[in-house]
C-alpha cells in the first residue's frame, strides 16, 4: 500500500492538496473527502489523524488483510502532518 | 495450478517502429492482441501459459514512446520509458520528485532498467489466485477464491470490493494521481486524454479490466502539468 500527497502550504496552513491511495482497492483512489477536510487547515498531528480517519472509513477488512486500515490510516496522517509526526497518539 | 514452465504457446509476434503501425496492428487484432512493453507482467502470464494471445504487439522499437519531454505546461513522459529513467530524470527530480521516489519504489534495480512507466500503471492485478490460472470473477468465472473464510487474501482490498477483492499493485500511480497528470492514448478515433484518475477502473464498472484501454488503444505518454511543480 501507498499514499501520495501534493500540496501547497502557506505558513502552516494547506492551501491546496492532492492525495490518493494504491492497494487499497482495485484502482487507485484519490481521496476527495480528505482534501476537502484538511484544506485550509494546519499542518499538524491533529488534522494528520482525523485526516488519517476520514480516510478509512468504510473500509471492510477481509480473514488476512486487517493490518491495511491502521496502515493506512497512518499513512495518509504521515502524509498530511508530516514523517516527524507520525507517531499514532490514540 | 495450471503452471507449465516451459515454454509459450505460439504466438505471432509484431514489432512496429511507429505508434501509428502499433495502433492499427491492435486495432486490427482486436482482443486477440497483446501489449508488451517491459514484459514483467506479460511474460509471467505468457509463460504461465494462462493468457494466450494470437499476436503480440512489441512496443519496445517505436523510439516516439521512450523519454522525457519539456512541454508549453509541464512535462511529457512516453509511455515506454523505463523506471530507471524517470527516477533518474534530472527535471523530475528537481520539480516532480514525488514521482521519482514513487518510481523508485517499484520492486528491484533490474526490474526498474526494464519495466517501464506505462507498464507500471496498467499491469494487471497481483492477486494469486487470479495470476495462477483459477477460473474467478476476473477471470470471467462466478467466484472470488481470495474472499473466502480460507482465502489468503493479505494484499487484497479493504475498499469498494465487488465480487472481486484484487487491488491494482501500481506504485506510481498514486504520484501519478496526485501530481494531476493525464494520460494520453492513441485509439481508433484519434487521441484521448483522461485525467491519470480516470484510467482506473473498478469491478463495478468492468471486472476483467484495471483500466479503461479498450482493443485497439495504446497508451502512449504521461502528461504533468506544472501546477504542483516544485518551485
Amino acid at each position: 500500500m501507498n499514499v501520495a500527497s501534493a500540496m501547497v502550504t502557506s505558513g502552516d496552513r494547506i492551501e491546496r492538496i492532492r492525495i490518493a491511495v494504491n492497494a487499497a482497492a482495485a484502482r487507485p483512489l484519490r481521496l476527495k473527502a480528505v482534501e476537502d477536510a484538511v484544506r485550509g487547515k494546519p499542518r499538524n498531528t491533529a488534522t494528520g489523524e482525523m485526516a488519517g480517519r476520514l480516510a478509512v472509513q468504510g473500509a471492510v477488512p477481509l480473514q488476512f488483510n486487517a493490518y491495511k486500515i491502521p496502515l493506512m490510516r497512518n499513512l495518509v496522517k504521515r502524509a498530511i502532518s508530516g514523517v516527524e509526526e507520525a507517531r499514532w497518539a490514540s | 495450478m495450471a503452471v507449465i514452465r516451459d515454454v509459450m504457446a505460439a504466438f505471432e509476434l509484431y514489432q512496429p517502429s511507429s505508434v501509428a503501425d502499433a495502433q492499427k496492428l491492435l486495432e486490427q487484432h482486436g482482443r486477440d492482441a497483446w501489449v508488451l512493453a517491459g514484459g514483467l507482467d506479460s511474460f509471467d502470464w505468457l509463460k504461465d501459459r494462462i493468457k494466450k494471445p494470437k499476436a503480440v504487439v512489441d512496443l519496445s522499437g517505436i523510439e516516439e514512446l521512450r523519454g522525457v519531454r519539456t512541454t508549453a505546461d509541464g512535462i511529457e513522459i512516453g509511455a515506454m520509458t523505463t523506471l530507471t529513467e524517470v527516477v533518474n530524470h534530472p527535471i523530475i527530480k528537481q520539480k516532480y520528485d514525488l514521482l521519482a521516489q514513487s518510481a523508485e519504489l517499484v520492486a528491484s534495480p533490474q526490474i526498474r532498467n526494464q519495466g517501464t512507466l506505462g507498464g507500471n500503471v496498467s499491469q494487471d492485478t497481483r492477486c494469486w489466485y487470479y495470476r495462477g490460472g483459477w477460473p474467478c470473477y476476473r477471470a470471467g468465472g462466478n467466484i472470488c477464491y481470495a474472499d473466502t473464510p480460507e482465502g489468503r487474501n493479505r494484499e487484497h482490498a479493504i475498499l469498494h470490493a465487488d465480487r472481486c477483492v484484487a487491488v491494482n499493485p501500481s506504485d506510481s500511480a498514486p504520484a501519478l494521481i496526485a501530481l494531476d497528470a493525464k494520460f494520453v492514448m492513441r485509439t481508433p478515433k484519434g487521441e484521448r486524454v483522461v485525467d491519470a484518475e480516470d484510467y482506473f477502473i473498478g469491478p463495478d464498472i468492468d471486472i476483467t479490466r484495471l483500466h479503461i484501454l479498450q482493443p485497439g488503444d495504446l497508451l502512449t505518454a504521461i502528461r504533468i502539468p506544472s501546477t504542483w511543480a516544485a518551485t
